[in-house]
């Protein structure tokens, strides 16, 4: 069912299920509601039940849809759905945050509803305001709350025209929430909410979960292409993908770092403490982004980086393509608690934690592709190889076949070409890519598609 | 009243018209046979008369559900996450 609704998504067809026996689901324009939100689209079909809206059957690549006719959808949707708080809004909050009784005493990082964000949020607010009188915070520190709790309140992301209801979803909303629960836990703790040492990255990044739900919508895609979640594992397990070595690292190094500022530039990041340089012998966490988020734990990363690109045991990728990898992996984290919301009320022994490998296939699929394209470009750079020329590094191993790895650097690179998105798992979400990639690891040839793009 | 909805993530929410006590923790038992199902809060609960069968995988799956109630003005007053229990 799961590849049904996806499928349904990207081929413009969502579908809204009626708890009255006999119903048939609505299906309607995907395309339209990926600008609205599904509760939305939701509460619209509510207001027209099947009964009273004439079902009309269209038929599209062989297959017969039934259609509502939903004249007021359009109409709706075409507006913008979503807005962020007004500069009005948020000053009526920061003067009067009328908190409501502070109830959600555990710090498990993830709202629970919206009533449950906005008691933490407006909680927060009233803390900031109370600081102001603290002796412990000198005069910069608490202008620095202050600041900080605006520009919090500014990334609120809400339904139009309705202030409570935000979106729980976006990454914004849950930065907001860990913000402001860490001010309610810890006050004028200063260090505690406001500290920064370099390396250490808190919800005040703005890089941090920036695509969280594409890496979600990959995962979902994989999990309906067996060939896909083989190729992850097979390209992850491949030591040969690390093209470069230590006779380029002078160069390569030097070239990667302004590859490096120039996908800053392109991602909008500004924000030059992410990382601390490690050395790879003294340090276990060296190339590696750590995220702490488990119960009672602020939520945060470390990334420590080799100045040099030493990855250990002989293998090295150039410094600034290993911290591209890592924040890639950075904006792939949910800005929350691992924890689910339903959890908030159990005891530490009752959370039951899973640990999937696959997910963390699917975590690396994108980024380490993303390494194999830029290497693979460095490498041909330093030694004057033509961009398009296929290199022999050797073969991804899948047991049954194998896959070259030039090749798989050269088509990636076309594919980062043709589909631009800043985030790399949204380019592996496109259809051609997994479609290609699902080939690849089921040693299969790929589908034909429709047209030029793809699908 | 109420209809589900499949998200993008194959996430299963259930929109409400009517009001049900969200302060208590809601749960949503699912007679998979009958393919019927009552969304119990501690002090109410509400009886839904039918639950297609392409909503049981991903309810079995993601083992909650996303409940939403809604206003006449079709905005999402209150939210919560329902635990889903099969029986029979």
């Amino acid at each position: 069912m799961k590849a049904n609704v996806y499928t349904g998504f990207l081929t413009n067809k969502v579908k809204v299920y009626s708890t009255e026996k006999g119903a048939k689901p609505q299906e309607a324009s995907g395309r339209t509601l990926r600008r609205g939100l599904p509760m939305v689209l939701a509460s619209i079909m509510m207001a027209m039940p099947a009964a009273c809206n004439p079902v009309v059957e269209k038929t599209d690549s062989g297959k017969t849809y039934h259609v509502e006719t939903l004249p007021a959808v359009n109409d709706v949707l075409g507006v913008k759905i979503y807005e962020f708080l007004s500069e009005a809004a948020i000053n009526g909050i920061l003067a009067n945050p009328a908190p409501a009784p502070l109830e959600d005493v555990n710090f498990n990082h993830m709202p629970e509803n919206q009533a449950n964000f906005w008691e933490i949020v407006r909680n927060g607010v009233a803390k900031t305001n109370e600081l102001q009188n603290s002796s412990r915070l000198n005069d910069d520190q608490k202008s620095e709350y202050r600041i900080t709790a605006r520009k919090m309140l500014a990334q609120i992301k809400h339904a139009k025209g309705d202030m409570q209801n935000v979106d729980l979803r976006d990454y914004n909303n849950l930065k907001t929430f860990l913000y402001f629960e860490k001010v309610v836990r810890y006050g004028d703790k200063y260090w505690k909410v406001l500290g920064r040492t370099e390396g250490t990255i808190d919800e005040r990044a703005e890089a941090f979960g920036r695509y969280y739900q594409d890496q979600e919508m990959l995962k979902m895609r994989m999990a309906n292409n067996v060939g896909m979640q083989k190729f992850a594992k097979a390209l992850y397990a491949c030591n040969e993908r690390f093209v470069l070595n230590y006779n380029d690292s002078i160069q390569a190094n030097a070239m990667s770092r302004e590859i490096l500022k120039d996908w800053l530039t392109n991602q909008k990041v500004k924000d030059s403490n992410l990382w601390y340089y490690a050395e790879t012998d003294e340090y276990d966490y060296a190339n590696v982004l750590a995220v702490y988020n488990s119960r009672g734990n602020p939520v945060r990363a470390v990334l420590g980086v080799s100045p040099k690109g030493d990855l250990g045991d002989g293998f090295y990728s150039p410094v600034g393509s290993v911290i591209i990898h890592e924040l890639q992996h950075l904006m792939q984290k949910k800005p929350a608690s691992k924890e689910k919301p339903e959890d908030n009320q159990k005891e530490d022994g009752e959370i039951r934690r899973q640990s999937s490998h696959f997910d963390d296939f699917a975590m690396e699929l994108g980024p380490t592709l993303y390494s194999l394209t830029i290497e693979d470009r460095m490498y041909k750079k330093l030694h004057g190889i033509n961009e398009d020329k296929i290199m022999d590094y050797g073969h991804i191993n899948f047991g049954t076949h194998h896959v070259s790895l030039g090749q798989t650097a050269v088509w990636f690179g076309k594919m980062l070409e043709k589909y631009p998105h800043s985030s790399v798992d949204k380019v592996l979400c496109e259809d051609e890519v997994v479609n290609h990639l699902n080939a690849l690891g089921n040693n299969t040839k790929p589908l034909i598609l429709n047209n030029a793009n793809g699908r | 009243m109420g209809c589900f909805l499949l998200n993008e993530l194959g996430e299963v929410l259930l929109e409400l018209a009517s009001g049900l006590d969200f302060r208590s923790d809601l749960r949503l038992e699912i007679n998979e046979e009958a393919q019927s199902a009552i969304l119990k809060s501690e002090n109410g609960s509400f009886t839904v008369g039918f639950v297609h069968e392409d909503l049981l995988l991903p309810l079995k799956r993601n083992r909650y559900l996303f409940v939403v109630e809604r206003n006449n003005q079709f905005y999402a007053m209150k939210s919560k996450l329902a635990k889903v229990v099969f029986i029979g």
